[in-house]
C-alpha cells in the first residue's frame, strides 16, 4: 500500500511517500507564506524520490486543520484534486492530535496551534488519543483554565507567543499518525473540505448585527 | 495537424468555471458554478466566504465538465489557468487544482493573466484579426490594449483611478440599488432620461480614464438632496451617469483607431455586457467601417472558455509554467513597450 501525506496546515510544509510502514521520501521545508508556491512542486519530487508514479497512489491523507485558511485550502484543494484524478477517497488528519500523536509522552496532551495574535486552536486528548475536550479556536485565558484543570503536557509546531518553556515543540511522526488514521473513516474527495474551526469573520460580523 | 484540447480553470472572483477549448477557437463544453446568491447578501464579494465557496465546488465541477464533454482526462493536452489579477484566496483554488491536474497528468501548465482571456473571448466568436484594439472594461480594468499580433499585449491607455465597472458598482450602491450594480443601472438607464448635470469623466486628449470625479459627483448630488429632503429620480441619474462615462469611453476608442490606422476593434470584460456601450460602439464603427466584435453576455462574465481560447495562444508562443506558478492578485498583462 502506497500512501501520500500532505500538510500545509501550520508553518512547514510536510510531503511524505509512506510504503506499508517505511518511509519512502519525505520532504519537510519552513516556508512561511510559500506553501502555494512550492507545495506540488514538493509533492512531485516527494514521488519522483520515492520512484512512485502518480497514479501508484492508495491512500492520500491531508491535514484538513484547523490552521491557517489558505495554508488549509491549499493541502485540501491538492488532496481533492489528486483524489479524484486517481479515484480514491481521503482521510482527512486534524493538525490537533497530528502533533498529539507526534510525542512520546504518555497521558493528557494539550496541542496548540497558534490562529491569529490573541487566539489559538486547541485540542486536549487522553493517552489513547480519544479527544477529551473539543477541538477549537479559543483564547489564552480558556487554555490557562484547561491548564489548571487537566494538567496537559503542552505540544506545538509552530513557536507560540505564550506560555514561555512550557510548550514542546514537535516535529510530525507520519509514520505514527498514518499508523492511527488508516482505519478511520475515508472521505469523498467532493465533499473534503478544510475543517476551519472559525467562521469568515463577515459572517460572525452579520451574526452580531443580526 | 493534432488538435489541441486545453482544460482551462477560472476562480479569480466568484466564479468556479472550468472548460474544454479547442484548438483556442472551439468551446466543448463549459461549466461554471456561480457563487452571486452568496455574496448577494453581503453587498459585495467576501474573499474569505469566495475561497471557502470555490474550495467546495472545485472538483464537483470538474466531474461535471468531464461528464458532460464526454471526454476522458487522457484527451487533454494542456491545462490553462488564471492566475492573476482577482482575489488572491480564490486565485489559489483554481492554481493548485490546476498545478495537481498538470503534475499528475504530466500535461503543460499554461499561466493565463485574466484580460488576455477576456480579450480572447471574442476568438470564440470569431478569429481575432490583426492589428486590432481592445477595449477592456470590467470591475478592475478599463484600458485599451494595441495588439499586433496573437498574444501580444500594449498598453495605450487605463483608467487613473476607479475601474468603469467599480464605478458603476458605486454609484447604484449610493443610488440604493441591489449587488451587482452595473446591469441595474444600464437597465434603468434606457427607462429615465439625462436630467442631472454630470460632468464628462476625463474629457482630454489621452487614451487615459478616471472616473472618480464622477462618482464624487453623484455621491454629493445624493447626499444634497437627501438633505434637502428631496426624492432623487435614480432612472434619471442612470441615464446621466451612463451617458457621460459612455460617450467619452467611445470617442477616446474611435479616437485610438483612427490615430493607430486599425480597422478592428474587440470589446472584452464584464462591462462589454453593457447594452449603450455596445450600441455605441456599433454605431460609430459602422460609420467608420471598423470590424467591431464583442463576445456573447455568456463570454463577458468570468468564465473560463476564455481562458481555455487565451491558453492555446500562450502556449504556442511558448508560454509554459512550471509547478511553482503562483497566483498574483495584481499583474501586469502588457508585453509589449
Amino acid at each position: 500500500m502506497i500512501s501520500l501525506f500532505i500538510d500545509t496546515s501550520c508553518k512547514n510544509v510536510s510531503i511524505s511517500v509512506v510504503k506499508d510502514n517505511e518511509i519512502l521520501s519525505l520532504i519537510t521545508k519552513d516556508i512561511p507564506n510559500m506553501h502555494s508556491v512550492y507545495t506540488t512542486s514538493f509533492l512531485k519530487q516527494a514521488l519522483d524520490d520515492a520512484k512512485i508514479k502518480p497514479n501508484e497512489v492508495d491512500n492520500i491523507y491531508v491535514v484538513n486543520g484547523p490552521g491557517s485558511f489558505t495554508g488549509l485550502r491549499i493541502g485540501v484543494t491538492i488532496a481533492k484534486t489528486y483524489g479524484f484524478l486517481i479515484d480514491k477517497y481521503i482521510t482527512p488528519v486534524s493538525s490537533l492530535k497530528a502533533i498529539a500523536l507526534s510525542t512520546k509522552h504518555k497521558g493528557i496532551i494539550m496541542s496548540i496551534i497558534p490562529a491569529n495574535k490573541t487566539h489559538y486552536y486547541i485540542g486536549i486528548y487522553n493517552e489513547l488519543y480519544e479527544t477529551i475536550y473539543e477541538e477549537q479556536f479559543t483564547n489564552i485565558d480558556t487554555i490557562n483554565e484547561l491548564i489548571t484543570k487537566y494538567h496537559p503536557y503542552l505540544v506545538g509546531v509552530d513557536e507560540l507567543n505564550i506560555l514561555d518553556n512550557q510548550i514542546n515543540i514537535i516535529s510530525l511522526d507520519i509514520l505514527k499518525i498514518i499508523n492511527y488514521y488508516q482505519n478511520q473513516e475515508k472521505i469523498n474527495y467532493h465533499k473534503l473540505v478544510p475543517n476551519y474551526l472559525k467562521l469568515p469573520q463577515a459572517i460572525e460580523d452579520k451574526k452580531v448585527k443580526e | 495537424m493534432k488538435d489541441i484540447y486545453c482544460l482551462a480553470i477560472e476562480s479569480s472572483c466568484d466564479e468556479t468555471s472550468m472548460s474544454i477549448i479547442k484548438n483556442g477557437t472551439e468551446e466543448i463544453c463549459t461549466v461554471t458554478n456561480t457563487q452571486i446568491d452568496i455574496h448577494k447578501e453581503f453587498g459585495g464579494v467576501v474573499p474569505e466566504v469566495a475561497s471557502r465557496s470555490h474550495i467546495e465546488n472545485i472538483t464537483i465541477v470538474l466531474a461535471e465538465l468531464l461528464e458532460r464533454s464526454k471526454m476522458n482526462l487522457s484527451d487533454i493536452d494542456l491545462i490553462g489557468v488564471t492566475y492573476g489579477p482577482g482575489l488572491i484566496g480564490s486565485l489559489l483554488i483554481g492554481l493548485q487544482c490546476a498545478k495537481t491536474i498538470s503534475l499528475v497528468l504530466d500535461k503543460p501548465l499554461i499561466p493565463v493573466h485574466h484580460i488576455a482571456g477576456h480579450i480572447y473571448a471574442n476568438n470564440l466568436e470569431k478569429r481575432l484579426t490583426f492589428p486590432l484594439i481592445a477595449l477592456v472594461v470590467s470591475g478592475g480594468h478599463t484600458d485599451l490594449v494595441y495588439m499586433k499580433e496573437d498574444y501580444s499585449f500594449k498598453k495605450i491607455g487605463g483608467t487613473l483611478d476607479d475601474a468603469i465597472g467599480e464605478a458603476y458598482d458605486k454609484v447604484a450602491k449610493i443610488c440604493g440599488l441591489d449587488y451587482p450594480g452595473g446591469p441595474i443601472v444600464d437597465k434603468l438607464a434606457k427607462e429615465g432620461s439625462d436630467t442631472y448635470n454630470l460632468p464628462y469623466p476625463l474629457d482630454d486628449d489621452t487614451y487615459n480614464f478616471s472616473f472618480s470625479g464622477i462618482k464624487s459627483a453623484v455621491v454629493n448630488l445624493v447626499h444634497n438632496e437627501k438633505q434637502r429632503g428631496n426624492d432623487i429620480n435614480v432612472a434619471n441619474m442612470c441615464t446621466s451617469f451612463q451617458n457621460r462615462c459612455i460617450e467619452v469611453i467611445t470617442k477616446k476608442t474611435m479616437k485610438a483607431l483612427k490615430e493607430y490606422n486599425v480597422n478592428n476593434l474587440v470589446l472584452a470584460g464584464g462591462v462589454a455586457a453593457n447594452s449603450y456601450l455596445r450600441e455605441c460602439l456599433t454605431k460609430e464603427c459602422e460609420k467608420n467601417n471598423i470590424n467591431f466584435s464583442y463576445p456573447r453576455m455568456a463570454y463577458c462574465t468570468d468564465n473560463a472558455a476564455m481562458i481555455g481560447a487565451a491558453a492555446y495562444y500562450a502556449y504556442k508562443k511558448g508560454i509554459i509554467a512550471n509547478l511553482e506558478l503562483n497566483a498574483k492578485a495584481v499583474d501586469n498583462l502588457y508585453n509589449e513597450k
